[in-house]
């Protein structure tokens, strides 16, 4: 069973969207060269693994085990699945180590894996990420403000929201979901997202559009049920 | 401005990324319509949640299950595969075309040399009785005629007249 982290999320007060602590680390680190273009953080360790080290390339998967195991988690939404998908990612990024050419960073690279590797994975379990012909109305999939449990620990309130969530998401066909959860959850731009999910950035920005129009009825009651326990 | 074209320009305008030009015609549009701007505000509290969604911790030793799982890179060991390093993909296709064009050239400039063709015996025979008859001269004295072709040479040794090999 995983063990949840508890996490939150940090709006500025004329609304706008910041960065959660979480997204934030994962942009942190990234040098600037001085023609202005981010340096790749992880080129060391991978030209390092490239040339036969394999403890640059353990290195490389402690660094983005987290992300990459919690990317397979919201999309293929089985525990032990995810970890094989994580697994399969690495793997196959090690293996392909020597193609790996520098034109996108490491990280969406390993996102390009895992995306393709996930697909696979559902496709092969022979299951949408759609559930049926089930309503966005359907109620199982809300969460009112009276079914949130209160008086419990934050580590389970954090592991109910994070399973609501998540259960929203599977609602969604395939490639709305991996767009939001690609832009929201992992925080990556949409030029990155262009490139794993080799789709326009327009087409990007119609997916996250469509998926975040669908999921309001789902998830938005969360927020407010969240802001309920807050408030007690 | 409609609501459908709003749409995208509502994403955009979350994230600061609207066109000098795409602002003031959104905003326009915000100011009229009630609709897009519960829109906006449902995009970015639906951002919002999602961004919160709480990290699972991995399970423990699985960097070391991936580690267990790989298989050595093909290869010297230190050195890429010849054909990795080549890229040979990339070059299979980018030389394509090239090789085509050699093909095709080489086909065209190939022609069949029209090389002797080997004569018979008796042919040799009767081109060096007509050589040594034309000339009349004896069948032995041809190898001292500077003209003459090393198969009518090599007949008039084998043939030659004991008795009158000159």
């Amino acid at each position: 069973m995983l063990n949840v982290v508890a996490y939150t999320a940090v709006i500025a007060p004329n609304g706008d969207i910041r960065c959660a602590p979480g997204m934030a680390d994962r942009t942190a680190g990234q040098a600037m060269s001085s023609r202005g273009r981010s340096v790749d953080p992880d080129r060391t360790l991978v030209d390092a693994a490239t040339a036969g080290n394999l403890e640059a390339f353990e290195d490389l998967v402690r660094r983005h085990q987290t992300r990459l195991v919690n990317y397979a988690l919201a999309i293929v939404r089985d525990t032990g699945e995810a970890e094989d998908v994580a697994q399969e990612t690495f793997i196959k990024a090690y293996r392909s180590l020597r193609r790996f050419r520098g034109e996108s960073s490491f990280k969406t690279w390993l996102y390009t894996i895992a995306t393709n590797t996930a697909r696979t994975a559902l496709e092969r379990r022979g299951r949408r990420a759609r559930v049926g012909d089930q309503s966005l109305d359907d109620e199982s999939h809300t969460l009112s403000a009276g079914s949130v449990p209160s008086g419990l620990p934050d580590a389970e309130t954090t592991l109910v929201a994070r399973d609501a969530i998540d259960r929203a998401l599977a609602v969604l066909p395939d490639d709305l979901r991996v767009a939001v959860v690609l832009r929201d959850v992992e925080g990556l731009d949409y030029k990155e997202i262009a490139k794993v999910t080799g789709s326009p950035i327009g087409t990007v920005e119609s997916r996250i559009f469509r998926a975040r129009q669908r999921l309001r009825t789902l998830l938005l009651p969360l927020r407010t049920a969240q802001r309920s326990l807050a408030s007690r | 401005m409609q609501c459908d074209e709003a749409g995208p320009l509502l994403l955009r305008r979350l994230e600061g990324r609207l066109e000098a030009d795409e602002a003031p015609r959104l905003e326009r549009h915000l100011e009229q319509c009630e609709a897009c701007v519960q829109t906006l505000d449902a995009q970015r509290r639906v951002a919002t949640i999602l961004s919160s969604r709480p990290v699972a911790e991995v399970p423990l030793g699985f960097a070391g299950r991936v580690m267990a799982n790989l298989e050595p890179v093909p290869g010297w060991a230190g050195w890429p595969g010849v054909l990795d390093a080549l890229n040979w993909r990339v070059w299979t296709f980018r030389l394509a075309p090239v090789a085509a064009v050699l093909i095709v050239v080489a086909s065209l400039g190939f022609r069949p040399t029209e090389a002797a063709e080997p004569m018979e015996f008796s042919d040799l025979v009767a081109e060096w009785v007509v050589e040594a008859d034309a000339r009349g001269l004896p069948a032995f004295s041809l190898l001292w005629q500077e003209d003459v072709s090393g198969d009518i040479l090599l007949e008039a040794v084998l043939t030659a007249d004991p008795d009158e090999p000159f």
